[in-house]
């Protein structure tokens, strides 16, 4: 402990104590510095740390607390409540909230589970098997684009490129398009001033393609969502146009963060590295971990329902918390060496993906493409040196804890495609649900 | 026909709302704080409305030129605005059918949402309380 107290720079103290102080979860010090506040708040026996940013709110930070909340969704709301005159109040997942509500990560039972239930079978675990030559094409790609060049970029080159193919094609919209979703979802990644014109032409796009695959059919889940029916009656092409921007945004951003994030320890960490080369079966752990460690998103908001104690704390009807994922995955009483990254932890029951009704529906999508796109770089690029130099993360964390530009650097392997990102003829099927 | 007859009723409907909500003690601050200004172009009647918040005091100019620099231009049909302000408005359907669009930044955009929301209640109250009964 004295040689702990030692070693601690004064100055991140000094920033550590006002982030405590005046909290604010989406300020460019709380991303340099989440471990810390976090860690010395749980020292500290705050259950909570409250803030007065965004309308006010809580951040709630032991694993217990966080998971316990996750699964009461009748006193911990998704959906955006109405107050007294109908209006619907400040709410959903996003502190602040977001602009556009977020499909059925944004709503309660049964609206959700309804809505879950005709998306399920496309995000299974038998379907995800049964895609792997499907994706294991679309990552070749993504490689083949840029493997006899030496040097690229794991999240412009690989990583986006892979995921966003992945999931228009699990959607069935157009793969020719690709490039120009791939557009908004770096600008909404790094939360650009144009993100906004690119956004609406985005939810346009997708509101077009639901009503051609309304009438001429498709083979994704876009065209089933199109023609599906709820208490007899077809869903709503503008409830569609939602789910779908949620499964493109809500599936792209945190797997683009966690390969970067994975990318940066295997770097950073030659044992790791090595450990993954010589035993490839620890990738399942050794990806699990990533997320717990490093927790690329790192909460998630609901708004109290129903007047309740929590944590020692009171709260009224449309009081917002902040579920504090990041602090949960590194509770000292829930996980040993908790502040350590151990590359075969098991169990590993981290929060990363929540859990109860709202538990991620593409948590195996994104297990399976963060597997693939690690094992495949570090067998068709495995001398790969990250330019730490030239590596930048988004500066502030409003959706996930990503790197906006990873470069490394590798001896140039073989392109078995046509290369520079050529349009994609993929010999495989599309991906269906089993 | 829209909801409204013509720009001069567009005008006295949602011209005098913005007049009372920037400077509502409750609400005025938080368009202030919002430090941006927005330009509304209607469609069906076509009219033009700027809400600055960038000055010393809130300010509303109505009619205002449809070339008016602002950090933020929405452009929607009059019934869309209208309700949008009514709360019933689904943004993420009104822009994904193009009947809404936002011209801007998006952090310029979300500044503005703590200040709009709250001001959606007063917007049937205003109507009913102005003789626009008919329009809730």
């Amino acid at each position: 402990m004295t040689d702990l107290a030692k070693t601690v720079n004064p100055h991140t103290d000094n920033t550590v104590d006002r982030l405590l102080d005046d909290f604010d979860h989406q300020s460019a010090d709380f991303a340099q510095h989440w471990a810390e506040v976090y860690g010395k708040a749980r020292a500290n026996q705050c259950p909570v740390i409250h803030s007065d940013k965004y309308g006010g709110f809580d951040t709630v930070l032991g694993y217990d607390d966080v998971v316990a909340a996750f699964r009461d969704w009748k006193t911990f709301a998704s959906e955006r409540l109405l107050d007294e005159d109908g209006i619907e109040m400040e709410g959903g997942v996003g502190i602040p909230a977001h602009m556009f509500r977020i499909g059925f990560l944004e709503m309660d039972p049964p609206q959700s589970i309804n809505l879950r239930r005709l998306c399920n079978p496309w995000f299974n675990r038998n379907t995800i098997d049964a895609a792997r030559p499907r994706l294991r094409e679309i990552m070749h790609w993504a490689f083949d684009s840029v493997v006899e060049k030496g040097q690229c970029d794991v999240v412009t080159d690989l990583v986006t490129p892979f995921q966003c193919v992945s999931i228009m094609d699990l959607l069935g919209i157009p793969l020719e398009k690709w490039p120009l979703y791939k557009e908004v979802v770096d600008q909404e990644v790094a939360q650009e001033e144009s993100s906004l014109e690119g956004m609406q032409w985005l939810l346009a796009d997708i509101f077009d393609e639901i009503e051609r695959q309304t009438t001429e059919g498709g083979h994704g889940l876009l065209a089933v969502l199109a023609t599906s029916e709820l208490d007899g009656e077809r869903l709503d092409p503008e409830l569609v146009t939602e789910l779908i921007l949620m499964f493109l945004l809500g599936g792209m951003d945190t797997t683009i963060a966690t390969v970067g994030l994975a990318v940066r320890h295997l770097h950073d960490t030659p044992e790791d590295r090595a450990r993954l080369q010589e035993s490839p079966d620890l990738i399942e752990s050794f990806v699990e971990e990533v997320l717990r460690f490093y927790t690329p998103a790192t909460g998630m908001g609901r708004t109290i329902r129903t007047p309740t104690t929590f944590a020692g704390r009171s709260y009224e009807r449309g009081d917002r918390v902040y579920l504090a994922i990041a602090s949960a995955n590194r509770d000292e009483r829930a996980f040993d060496q908790a502040d350590e990254f151990v590359i075969d932890r098991s169990p590993n029951p981290h929060m990363s993906f929540g859990t109860g009704t709202h538990h991620c529906i593409g948590s195996e999508f994104a297990r399976s493409n963060t597997q693939l796109c690690l094992t495949t770089l570090l067998s068709r690029m495995p001398d790969f040196e990250v330019d730490v130099a030239a590596a930048h993360m988004v500066t502030s964390i409003p959706h996930a804890r990503s790197y906006l530009t990873l470069p490394i650097s590798y001896s140039p392997g073989r392109s078995s495609g046509p290369g520079d990102n050529a349009w994609p003829e993929f010999k495989t099927d599309p991906i269906q649900p089993v | 026909m829209g909801m409204f007859r013509d720009a001069e009723e567009l005008y006295a409907v949602q011209g005098g709302f913005f007049d009372l909500i920037t400077v509502d003690s409750s609400l005025g601050p938080k368009f202030a704080a919002s430090n941006t200004s927005f330009l509304v172009k209607y469609t069906d009647p076509e009219a033009f409305i700027l809400v600055d918040c960038t000055g010393d005091e809130n300010r509303v100019f109505y009619p205002a030129g449809p070339d008016t620099d602002a950090e933020i231009t929405l452009t929607m049909e009059a019934d869309a605005g209208h309700r949008f302000w009514l709360g019933t408005l689904n943004l993420t359907g009104a822009i994904a059918r193009r009947k809404v669009s936002i011209d801007g930044s998006m952090k310029d955009a979300l500044r503005l949402l703590p200040a709009m929301k709250p001001a959606f209640p007063k917007y049937r109250t205003y109507c009913i309380e102005n003789g626009h009964a008919d329009k809730t």
